[in-house]
């Protein structure tokens, strides 16, 4: 029997729509490499348009020639620093209506091996910004 | 010479399949459907310059101390990190029976100090242990009082259940000798 493939392409095309749109390719630059470290009680996040993100980790390989080992800040796509944070939680703030605000979550996305200093430095930051409202990336696992 | 009417040649079909399923490689390669995945938290307030610092060892306040090398202590012992979960589940759930451990679980404080250079990794397994031994917590009540589990709970008992079982984390990080 010869079956008709005129409408392979489409199912093909419909696949492909698909992940165009459920895909995100929003990173950007990852200037840091951020290995997630896994958590039992991690959750998805609920929105993620009110989700702003801080990358916290060492330079990519690429880059550590230039940039070095130390573990160091990133906001959107550039490395920063940590005063550059109390404007980086405004800018974000401007994005999204005065009810929204109050549900921006900050997301914390950082490398295991990352040190606690910097990562503290960072959560005064956001405290003195008032961005209380925090989320620690983990990928989820089961009972440890 | 007659015109000769000519027949428009037919696309194979057959090969827009193939552009189809590039493009459909090419996505699902270059793509992350990422994740988004993490532990909600409410950053501590900032701590009142001018209040004196509440007595910190006092029974209502579960101490953890990460060290530069990722030990753990909790009340002034080294611990083993599996151990965490347990000895927080019993202060927690105390209720006043042994006296160096919380009066009830509104009292209860759980204090975090990490040293500068513990790992981002050994501080958030401390992170989770603190919300699943919560979560433990709640769940326990949700079931004696009302026979279900947390989560199926309507948002106004969880609600009433989170007041019963607040979660009060305190951070800091160790005083410099």
């Amino acid at each position: 029997m010869v079956i008709s493939t005129a409408s392979l392409p489409d199912i093909v095309f419909m696949l492909l729509f698909f992940f165009m749109v459920t895909t995100v390719m929003r990173k950007g630059s990852m200037k840091v490499r951020v290995d997630a470290p896994v958590a039992t009680q991690a959750q998805k996040l609920e929105k993620k348009s009110l989700t702003s993100y801080i990358y916290i980790g060492p330079p990519a390989a690429s880059l550590q020639s230039l940039h070095g080992k130390e573990t160091r800040i990133q906001l959107n796509d550039a490395f920063a620093s940590v005063e550059d944070i109390a404007e980086f939680i405004e800018l974000e703030r401007r994005k999204h209506s005065e009810r929204d605000r109050v549900r921006m979550v900050i997301q914390l996305k950082i490398d295991k091996a990352a040190k606690m200093g910097i990562v503290n430095d960072v959560k005064e930051e956001l405290k003195k910004a008032n961005a209380y409202n925090i989320s620690y990336s983990a990928k989820k696992t089961e009972e440890k | 010479m007659a015109l000769r009417k000519r027949r428009t040649p037919e696309i194979n079909a057959g090969s827009m399949a193939d552009i189809a399923f590039l493009l459909l490689f090419f996505f699902l390669v270059t793509t992350t459907l990422d994740v988004d995945s993490g532990i909600q938290s409410r950053l501590p307030p900032v701590p009142d310059e001018t209040k004196p610092p509440a007595d910190i060892h006092a029974r209502n306040v579960f101490e953890i101390r990460l060290d530069a090398s990722d030990r753990l202590e909790a009340e002034g012992k080294m611990i083993a990190p599996q151990n965490l979960r347990d000895l927080m589940y019993e202060f927690l759930t105390n209720n006043g029976k042994r006296n160096d451990l919380s009066d009830s679980p509104e009292h209860a404080v759980i204090h975090v100090e990490t040293d500068r250079n513990a790992t981002y990794d050994a501080y958030l397994k401390v992170q989770d242990d603190v919300r699943a031994v919560y979560g433990k917590a709640r769940n326990e009540a949700a079931l004696s009082e009302f026979g279900k589990d947390f989560s199926q709970l309507p948002k106004a008992q969880q609600d009433y259940l989170r007041r019963r079982i607040p979660l009060k984390l305190s951070e800091a990080e160790p005083a410099k000798e």
